[in-house]
């Protein structure tokens, strides 16, 4: 790994996403930023990182919300795609379902990065509850396609992203959504491209991704001023990472990075650890992280991501909760994808694995991508 | 120069080898060049990568031209993957003359008979056309029917078939890579002829091909090839196992693979210090833990084959045994562990008439590209008076 992060790619596809992606690339000095639209108004906001899809079909004036243009489109001009993404390790690709060119286009271009053999990390985001039954209903045909592209897909509700109450402004309201998404994918890059006192990196995240199930989620908490790694922790238990029923017990793999300033003191580290191991299932593998970023002032922010047992999860809400000094994010998969990838050996497939991507070897109604010793029950010695 | 040079490809999931070799009057090959890389772009024997795969194609031939100075213009393919499977279909055709007595006449239409059979779908592309032995009332096993007498002549066909998509796309990546591709051929069946002699088949054998990302497999009995096909689980998958079991990158698990693998339980208490890497600090496996896992898959994927060789009749037909060719022969224990599973003698095989390849650490891992170059110099023989000889043709497009 290069170490500064050249081999990670933020990437934004559709217009709400090109914001979320614009503005965490702005936050992560250093970072390269792909975006792809069919719509050439994105391109303000993307600049030379901004990749016109399918004008010959849309004349660039956008899919009109008809993800099957979309997808066309991005069919088209996929070439252009793989010349974007040349030289990416790791992909931490931004998307919001529900509309055209996302729900559309995003499964192709994943597919794309892919067989280029790029470790894609998706967050996708689906619509706020008012939007409707129609986007909801886009957003849920799309995340099946996607989440069998992606090496690992993260969902989150764009209600999830903002906390406050129905009171606020609806221009807050998505103001807020979109900075938080804008601040998930930040911390995500910076977690995978900084070199770090303890560093994790991009090989270590696309490894623990690729052999993961698939299901991830991806959870961050800041907090300032005394008692902030406390604060900090405690926003991420309390918050939908640790709700009613998503239970940090189902991870099998979790990867937590500490983004501190030059401050940090090891209990405070100590104490972050202690309260989220504390949570996690005893076989659950935690690689802990810590990097030192002078840009952090007294703030310290945790960036956590968890990958959870094949069909260990339940279906349900997000919910929220945090302290009055903190804040914390998380995001799922939806309960249709987690119903999708249940137990059943031939189900749950071999996603996220090394053949993801390729047809299961399907023999007697077994997946033979999934390995054996598994699919067999056996105890391994520790 | 008038040397009759031959060169064979291929593509596997884990490396890609050409090989050029040199026939004597003796009918020894001699490997004269070699080119390997690792493969990147193939997985479960596809394509998922053409531009990588081209790549490693070029670096391949620019590794052996550098080499040698040769200028290699087209190559024998070898293929697998789950997309290659088999069928044999029967003809039977009434001895027409009035004495009985089987003619040439005869023979051609029986073979046209077994040999025109419609493919279970228009997507596969047979590959192979094998006839078996001929049947001649209720007599088996003839070699040549001519001059015999009976009232019915039967002949079976082996008919190797593949989908047309995979197939076409290694060919395009070939042509991509500015090499003319000879001939096609399923690897497991290219392997046999570097590793078994025909006593072997005669007695019957099966020879199971342990490649990276498929496992072939091709039964030979009473001289004949009785039944081919190929299933996507290869070593990649042990790797995969391991990688999954431990939480490990796959670079990591190939390691310990090597290293400490076997395809039999066991290792005791031994443990295995993995160093810290990538943030994640030390610790130890069990070996124990380790062979489980390898285990549980070579033992899975033997047990498919046995099943298939049951289902056919043909276990115990398998006289000479079971030969174990490719990368996965290698694996410590892995001859055991399927003479346990097939309950017929289980050897690795060894490259035969095949001069070159002594110094590699596993020749049976070159049993694919190495037969390949024994299959078209018998091709050429076998062609040589009818089309003026394939070494004639491949010399030509050698340019030399």
């Amino acid at each position: 790994m290069s170490g500064t992060g050249s081999d990670i790619l933020i990437v934004g596809i559709g217009g709400a996403a090109i914001g979320f992606a614009t503005r965490a690339a702005a936050l992560a000095p250093g970072a390269r930023l792909a975006c792809f639209d069919s719509d050439g108004a994105s391109e303000e906001a993307a600049q030379q990182s901004f990749f016109l899809m399918g004008a010959a079909r849309c004349n660039g004036r956008g899919c009109g919300g008809d993800a099957v243009k979309a997808r066309a489109a991005a069919i088209d001009d996929i070439a252009a795609v793989r010349d974007a993404v040349s030289g990416t390790r790791l992909a931490i690709v931004a998307v919001a379902l529900g509309g055209g060119f996302g729900s559309g286009a995003a499964p192709e271009i994943l597919k794309a990065l892919r067989d280029e053999g790029i470790t894609a990390i998706c967050v996708a985001t689906t619509p706020f509850a008012f939007e409707g039954g129609d986007r909801a209903a886009a957003a849920r045909r799309a995340l099946p396609l996607l989440e069998s592209a992606a090496t690992a897909t993260a969902v989150i509700s764009l209600d999830d992203l903002f906390a406050g109450g129905g009171d606020a402004p609806l221009a807050d309201a998505y103001a807020a959504a979109s900075g938080t998404m804008s601040d998930v994918l930040t911390l995500f890059w910076r977690l995978a491209a900084k070199p770090g006192f303890i560093t994790i990196g991009a090989e270590r995240i696309a490894a623990i991704a690729s052999s993961s199930s698939g299901k991830m989620r991806i959870a961050t908490a800041h907090a300032t001023g005394e008692g902030r790694a406390t604060a900090a922790a405690n926003a991420l238990l309390a918050s939908r990472l640790t709700g009613r029923e998503v239970r940090l017990e189902n991870a099998e793999a979790a990867i937590v990075g500490v983004l501190a300033g030059s401050d940090l003191r090891l209990a405070e580290l100590t104490e972050i650890s202690t309260a989220l191991s504390a949570r996690l299932s005893p076989t659950c593998h935690l690689d802990f992280g810590v990097i030192l970023d002078e840009e952090a002032h007294d703030a310290l922010s945790i960036v956590c991501l968890l990958f959870e047992k094949g069909g260990a999860a339940e279906a349900d809400d997000v919910v929220g909760g945090e302290p009055a000094k903190a804040q914390g994010t998380t995001s799922e998969r939806s309960g249709r994808s987690r119903r999708a990838k249940s137990c059943d050996p031939l189900a749950s497939s071999s996603s996220g694995a090394r053949f993801k991507g390729t047809e299961g070897t399907i023999y007697n109604g077994q997946n033979l991508d999934i390995p054996t010793y598994q699919r067999r029950n056996l105890p391994l010695e520790k | 120069m008038n040397i009759p040079l031959l060169a064979a490809l291929e593509i596997g999931s884990s490396r890609t080898t050409l090989l050029v070799g040199e026939p004597d009057e003796n009918g020894v090959m001699h490997v004269v060049g070699k080119g390997c890389v690792p493969s990147i772009g193939v997985r479960k024997g596809e394509i998922v990568n053409f531009p990588n795969v081209v790549q490693c194609v070029t670096q391949a031939v620019t590794k052996v031209v550098a080499e040698k100075k040769f200028d290699i213009g087209c190559v024998l393919l070898a293929a697998s993957g789950g997309y290659i499977g088999s069928l044999t279909n029967y003809g039977s055709t009434p001895i027409r003359s009035h004495d009985h007595v089987v003619s040439q006449d005869d023979i051609d239409e029986v073979q046209e008979l077994a040999g025109s059979v419609v493919l279970p779908t228009p997507t596969l592309a047979r590959m192979h056309t094998i006839a078996q032995k001929y049947k001649l009332d209720g007599q088996t096993g003839i070699v040549r029917p001519e001059g015999l007498k009976g009232s019915t002549l039967g002949l079976g066909m082996l008919v190797i078939h593949a989908e047309r998509g995979p197939i076409e796309n290694l060919q395009n990546a070939v042509s991509a890579a500015s090499l003319d591709v000879e001939d096609v051929v399923f690897s497991t069946l290219a392997a046999s002829h570097a590793v078994l002699s025909q006593e072997q088949r005669d007695a019957g054998v099966a020879i199971i091909d342990l490649g990276g990302g498929t496992t072939g497999m091709v039964a030979f009995a009473d001289g004949v090839p009785m039944d081919a096909w190929s299933l996507a689980v290869g070593g990649d998958h042990v790797t995969n196992d391991i990688s999954f079991a431990f939480n490990m990158p796959t670079q990591r698990a190939q390691s310990l693979k090597h290293e400490y693998g076997s395809a039999l339980p066991g290792g005791g208490s031994e443990r295995i210090a993995v160093p810290a890497d990538f943030g994640i600090s030390d610790r130890t496996i069990a070996v124990n833990a380790l062979r489980t896992v390898i285990n549980a898959r070579m033992d899975e994927l033997f047990r498919i084959f046995r099943d298939r060789l049951d289902h056919k009749g043909l276990t115990r037909k398998l006289g000479a045994g079971v030969v174990l060719t490719g990368g996965g022969a290698a694996l410590p224990g892995v001859a055991e562990l399927a003479q346990s599973i097939f309950r017929v003698p289980c050897t690795i095989g060894t490259l035969q008439n095949i001069t070159g390849l002594e110094e590699e650490a596993h020749p049976e891992s070159f049993a694919v590209p190495a037969g390949l170059l024994i299959y078209g110099m018998k091709s050429s023989h076998k062609r040589h008076g009818e089309q003026g000889g394939l070494l004639d043709s491949l010399r030509r497009r050698l340019g030399i």
